[in-house]
């Protein structure tokens, strides 16, 4: 990247991860607990900039960050945050630009999860794809011709929420199915599959049915080529694969599943690294449209 | 000047085409068709429609057809309601044959389009399009442009899993007649006389189409929702509850400026096929 280095910062509920990124490499991180239920919302900013400045320096051109929730692209204003709720249209991208004097993109978490997939991970190779995040939640991030679908509210992708059962699909494929049927978080549950524990390998079981009509609901939305699976819960992978599939397999157009694959992520900080590159994805996007623009 | 280009629908029993030039349909030709003939004899019924309304001016055609579809190869599957369509090659048959660009869509995805260029969703870029009648389908619009997905299959919100069924269970026309043995079309006659089991039918049915609307939502984000097909008519009497259902959607920001409005455009079918042609010529972003 002869441009010079990127920064990504990922804010979650509970911290802040940032990361620079130089010649397409992490090359140093850092990250900071936050009180996301403080009731000024500066506390959860200058936590954002202290993060930031930890890896800033004149090699910087770009800052990008992946925020829990929606914003509004081209104003850069946090708009919905549900764990962070001091914060109501905060001016994020003005007020870092104003520090740190480079461009600053925002997009939503889950995006940039899918971006970093696309550029760096399981993607690469793949025009059309969805991520999905199944971790303490469940996110999305939609990829159409290799950059991030350009949707309204930066709101696409967001599966989890979408009503299933007597509750929501995140309730089912996400941690929080494990901690709301068994009672304990899906690591303890993996580590039981991991000793052939009955219970834990039926409850993985259960769970990739549930995981197999979430994709099947992605698939008849927007029908991607692929789905790429990330979060804490994709670690678990090989316990609930086989239920997935025999789920998937009952898709009402049968021919849509021939060529379709669920691949998982397996790169550290992919959100991170997604963050970072959302200025590449926003100025090579404009720099293709410009280019077939002028070729017509 | 725009080119002038031929729409044509191809909606089972009823084949229609049209002449559509800046925005309106010249002169257009509908045709009863007997659909258990064989593959040849109703191409052979498409080929004359679209000769009947073909001149000079003419630059493309565009098809919309109830089914699955190939758009890169312009190959259509297993057509709703003519059983000899398993697998027609459409566009290679009808560019030989017209010697012009053909292009094929699913009938949902022409709406979506054709509402774009024709109606409701002019000047919005993200739209999406949602057809409520024999099926429950959908076309999507990102920047303008119709979003396809890798098989044609991206916007069948209708067979996503919903209460006991899917949404199309609830949503299709026939559903009143099934659960309540009475047709969409006399309960609507009834509503607009404010018959109160018809208005209630109709608010339940807006509470189902409000979950729908919120699943469009979360999947795609779309800024406007435009709804078509025969119970788009009974927007009046569905509006109330299936606004009062979206409004339970999580992020406010986002719900608060969306719009959901009914077509008004009687002749969508022929100008969003028309339209596959212009979507196409302003394609600008190539793979």
């Amino acid at each position: 990247m002869e441009q010079g280095a990127l920064i990504g910062v990922d804010l979650g509920g509970t911290k802040v991860v940032a990361g620079q990124i130089a010649n397409n490499k992490l090359v140093k991180s850092s990250y900071k607990l936050i009180d996301s239920k403080n009731e000024d919302p500066q506390v959860v900013i200058n936590e954002v900039i202290s993060v930031i400045e930890d890896l800033f320096n004149d090699e910087v051109v770009a800052i990008g960050v992946g925020i829990p929730g929606l914003v509004d692209r081209g104003e850069g204003i946090v708009n919905d945050v549900q764990n962070i709720p001091s914060w109501k249209e905060v001016r994020l991208k003005q007020i870092l630009e104003d520090y740190f004097n480079v461009p600053v993109y925002l997009d939503n978490d889950a995006n940039c999860f899918a971006l970093g997939e696309a550029r760096y991970g399981a993607g690469r190779e793949e025009n059309d794809f969805v991520g999905l995040t199944l971790g303490t939640g469940m996110g999305g991030g939609i990829i159409k011709n290799g950059f991030l679908l350009p949707d309204a509210h930066c709101g696409s992708g967001e599966f989890g929420n979408i009503a299933y059962l007597d509750a929501t699909y995140e309730d089912y494929c996400s941690g929080k199915f494990f901690k709301a049927k068994y009672g304990i978080s899906g690591e303890k549950m993996a580590a039981l599959a991991s000793q052939n524990d009955k219970v834990a390998l039926k409850a993985f079981e259960e769970f990739g049915t549930h995981l197999g009509n979430a994709i099947t609901t992605v698939k008849l939305s927007v029908d991607p080529a692929k789905v790429i699976i990330g979060g804490s819960v994709a670690k678990a992978a090989k316990f609930f694969e086989t239920s997935m599939w025999k789920t998937l397999l009952k898709f009402p157009f049968p021919g849509a599943m021939k060529n379709f694959e669920v691949l998982f992520s397996t790169v550290e900080n992919i959100a991170v690294l997604g963050a970072a590159s959302l200025y590449l994805d926003k100025n090579e996007k404009v720099s293709v449209e410009k280019q077939v623009f002028e070729n017509n | 000047m725009e080119n002038a280009v031929v729409g044509v629908s191809i909606s089972g029993k009823v084949l229609v085409a049209g002449k559509v030039k800046n925005g309106t349909i010249e002169r257009s030709i509908s045709r009863r068709i007997n659909n258990k003939a064989s593959e040849e004899e109703v191409l052979s019924e498409v080929f004359d429609v679209i000769n009947q309304v073909k001149d000079d001016e003419v630059a493309g055609i565009g098809i919309g057809v109830p089914s699955l579809v190939d758009v890169e190869k312009g190959i259509v599957y297993k057509v709703q309601n003519i059983p000899s369509w398993h697998e027609v090659h459409i566009r290679e048959i009808l560019e030989s044959h017209f010697g012009m660009k053909v292009y094929v869509n699913n009938d949902a995805n022409c709406f979506a389009i054709g509402e774009m260029y024709f109606g409701k969703t002019a000047g919005y870029e993200n739209s999406v399009g949602l057809i409520l009648g024999a099926g429950v389908g959908a076309g999507i619009i990102f920047k303008g442009h119709l979003y396809s997905g890798t098989n044609c299959g991206a916007g069948e919100f209708g067979d996503i899993p919903y209460r006991d069924e899917n949404y199309e269970f609830y949503l299709n026309d026939a559903y009143f007649d099934y659960k309540y043995g009475l047709s969409a079309n006399t309960l609507l006659k009834r509503a607009n006389k404010k018959d109160k089991i018809a208005l209630a039918l109709f608010e339940q049915y807006g509470l189902d189409l409000g979950n729908l609307i919120k699943t469009i939502l979360f999947s795609v984000d779309p800024e406007i929702v435009v709804i078509g097909g025969s119970l788009s008519k009974a927007f009046p009497w569905f509006e109330k509850s299936m606004f009062k259902k979206i409004a339970t959607f999580p992020y406010k920001h986002a719900v608060g400026k969306l719009k959901v409005v009914a077509s008004e455009q009687e002749d969508i079918a022929v100008l969003g096929a028309a339209a596959l042609y212009f979507d196409a010529q302003n394609q600008r972003l190539k793979k």
